[in-house]
């Protein structure tokens, strides 16, 4: 009773620093603080699938999008001429764009949260038994290397491209600079 | 009273505080002082030995109290175009880092049902590759927050070094997986206390999976951004890398980090690949050697015979890497990337196939 | 499960409780004493110059490559875990993806990118 209490609160201490952090991220002025701000959420997004019992999907968000793909993002605020760049940039025009995207989002939001009642039953996989019973990284295994073996050679496949476009692009860059 | 012990949310916080603060704290601090004094070994001159009280200078024991008070008395300096939300926080991350690390690795064998691991999860090697990833960001905004082009230098050096390196140990650690065949640590460290030729060499990392020791053991001096791997922070070149602005209790708190991840990757090292807690032949039961009788011996003992090993494992590790930051001149910032990615590389995905072939053929 | 992560959590305030405990030490007790010169970033001695950064292309680079690779090494934790059972079926598959993998590292190698003294 009393650990159901704590991790219930848990999750809304968590929601509220996500939303805040979001909140940060896009009014933000530093370009900085909006990826920390966005590293912040990834990171609070993890806690949460760990408060939801999916501790794999916790720890592929903590290692992929805190450990890899924010680090990336940071990285190139900071090798962009920044500090003084950004102040310059002139955001104007893309609030009426953002402004329209957002109304669309929350036309669709809005309505489920106010017309959701009570749970919504667990599909798939991944339910709370199953991960105890064969273990997350187990079931992971089992979805990737069996059941969509195809899709992850593919994947495979698609990361080469992403190396050779960067090796192209940089190695173009670089000839030019010179 | 006792009920509160066997509470598991007050144990965890009991096993916080000691093994934080009476054991990565002190060691931590110990360290500072034997990396200066081994230097002097082996540069053939005297370390620090004058600070004393009275009479007494303990070896040079008080020099850490005098750098702690001198570093708490120095100005708090931040130079003119800073930005001072970053600059504070920057630190923070490589701490932050630094201390989760201690959450998944056991000091000793469990006593009945009370575990020395602070946390045991499904995912451990996961966690800790994930949690070891956030020092970056430190590095990062500790160069950018401050107008200074050494510190830039030293924070793009520092980053693109230990994004790299995190890749070689992703890819050392999976032949590891492969042969003990979890992510759990603690079945890790069990699984390095079988025995081959019934009882006589034990399944240590080291000896499962020498080349991804090999590996792992170079990535984590590169992820540590120590000598030979300190492009980052080359004194003689960029100053002091990305922490170049850095004085007072805010550049402690960098160097402060840096030995507790000392301290806790000679303790991940120890644990991967070393055999964790596990002294050679000592069982649960008691010391078996082959096919000899048992030498019983009570659990007590055991978890503390233990404890000091696992102590002395740490200790030689630490003594490994200081002794080569002293012995081996830095590498070209270039060298290294070409030694992470043309050579680290190939070898972890060859050693990774090596170790499934095997793993099927036996 | 939250009772196993909950080290975590006093881990977590720990570290972040010790830090900022430190920078109140430093705002505390540290002396304050700034001058126009002093505040100028350190530069060795030379002269200050408001900062033109700019960095090489070749990070961006790295930063890239070590995306992809993250990446495809998260895809093989779940495989590394189940060897046996995949057995020789999954070797060929593994292989497959390795393969890809290793001609993503030739070509990066190949192409002589991080060589930095070359070109």
């Amino acid at each position: 009773m009393e650990a159901s209490l704590l991790s219930n609160s848990l999750f809304w201490v968590l929601g509220s620093v996500a939303i805040i952090a979001a909140s940060v991220a896009v009014l933000a002025p530093n370009p900085m603080y909006s990826g920390l701000s966005l590293m912040l959420i990834f990171f609070v997004l993890a806690a949460i699938y760990i408060w939801m019992k999916q501790e794999y999907f916790g720890a592929m968000q903590l290692l992929i999008y805190v450990g890899a793909i924010m680090v990336l993002f940071i990285f190139m605020i900071m090798l962009l001429n920044t500090r003084t760049d950004f102040e310059e940039i002139n955001l104007n025009w893309r609030w009426g764009t953002a402004f329209l995207l957002s109304i669309g989002l929350m036309s669709v939001l809005i309505p489920a949260v106010v017309n959701f009642k009570g749970s919504l039953p667990v599909l798939g996989n991944y339910t709370e038994n199953n991960i105890e019973l064969i273990g997350a990284s187990e079931l992971f295994a089992e979805a990737l290397w069996e059941k969509s073996i195809l899709i992850v050679e593919l994947m495979s496949i698609l990361l080469l491209v992403g190396v050779l476009g960067a090796v192209v692009l940089t190695k173009k860059n670089y000839t030019d600079q010179i | 009273m006792l009920e509160l012990l066997i509470n598991p949310y007050i144990q965890t916080i009991l096993k916080v505080i000691f093994l934080i603060f009476l054991v990565v704290l002190p060691s931590a601090a110990l360290l500072t002082l034997m990396e200066r004094k081994w230097s002097a070994l082996i540069q053939d001159r005297r370390g620090p030995g004058r600070a004393n009280i009275g009479k007494f200078t303990f070896l040079g024991i008080f020099h850490i109290l005098a750098d702690g008070m001198k570093l708490a008395l120095k100005e708090d300096f931040y130079p003119a175009g800073t930005n001072r939300f970053l600059f504070t926080i920057a630190p923070y991350f490589g701490f932050f880092s630094a201390v989760t690390l201690f959450a998944l690795l056991p000091i000793t064998s469990p006593l009945g049902n009370f575990t020395f691991q602070i946390v045991d999860v499904n995912i451990g090697i996961l966690m800790i590759l994930a949690y070891m990833s956030f020092s970056i960001y430190g590095a990062v905004l500790a160069g950018w927050s401050t107008d200074n082009k050494y510190g830039m230098l030293g924070a793009v050096r520092a980053s693109a070094q230990m994004i790299s390196y995190e890749v070689f140990l992703g890819v050392s650690l999976l032949g590891l997986l492969v042969v003990y065949n979890s992510l759990r640590i603690s079945d890790i460290v069990a699984g390095q206390n079988e025995y081959w030729f019934n009882g006589l060499i034990p399944k240590w990392g080291i000896l499962t999976q020498p080349i991804g020791f090999l590996i792992f053991f170079t990535a984590i001096l590169a992820e540590m951004k120590r000598a030979p791997f300190d492009a980052p922070e080359g004194e003689s070149e960029i100053v002091a890398g990305f922490f170049i602005e850095y004085s007072g209790m805010r550049f402690a708190l960098f160097f402060l980090a840096e030995y507790i991840s000392l301290v806790g990757m000679a303790m991940l090292i120890s644990t991967l690949f070393l055999g964790s807690y596990h002294f050679p032949w000592l069982l649960d039961a008691g010391f078996k050697l082959g096919s000899l009788p048992l030498v019983e011996l009570p659990q007590w003992l055991v978890v503390f015979l233990r404890f000091i090993t696992f102590g002395g494992k740490v200790l030689f590790c630490c003594w490994l890497i200081i002794s080569i930051r002293w012995s081996l001149p830095r590498f070209k910032f270039d060298q290294i990337m070409k030694l992470g990615w043309n050579r680290l590389m190939p070898l972890g995905i060859l050693n990774l196939i090596i170790t499934i072939l095997v793993t099927l053929l036996f | 499960m939250v009772n196993n992560y909950f080290g975590y959590l006093v881990l977590v305030v720990v570290s972040l409780g010790m830090a900022s405990s430190f920078t109140l030490i430093a705002v505390l007790l540290g002396p304050k004493k700034r001058s126009a010169v002093k505040d100028l970033p350190f530069e060795t001695g030379m002269p200050y110059v408001p900062s033109a950064k700019s960095v090489n292309v070749k990070f961006y680079l790295v930063a890239m490559l070590f995306l992809i690779f993250d990446i495809e090494v998260a895809f093989l934790y779940p495989y590394a875990l189940k060897v046996k059972e995949y057995g020789w079926t999954g070797f060929i598959a593994v292989s497959a993806f390795l393969l890809v993998l290793g001609i993503g590292i030739v070509y990066e190698w190949r192409k002589k990118i991080l060589e930095w003294d070359k070109d």
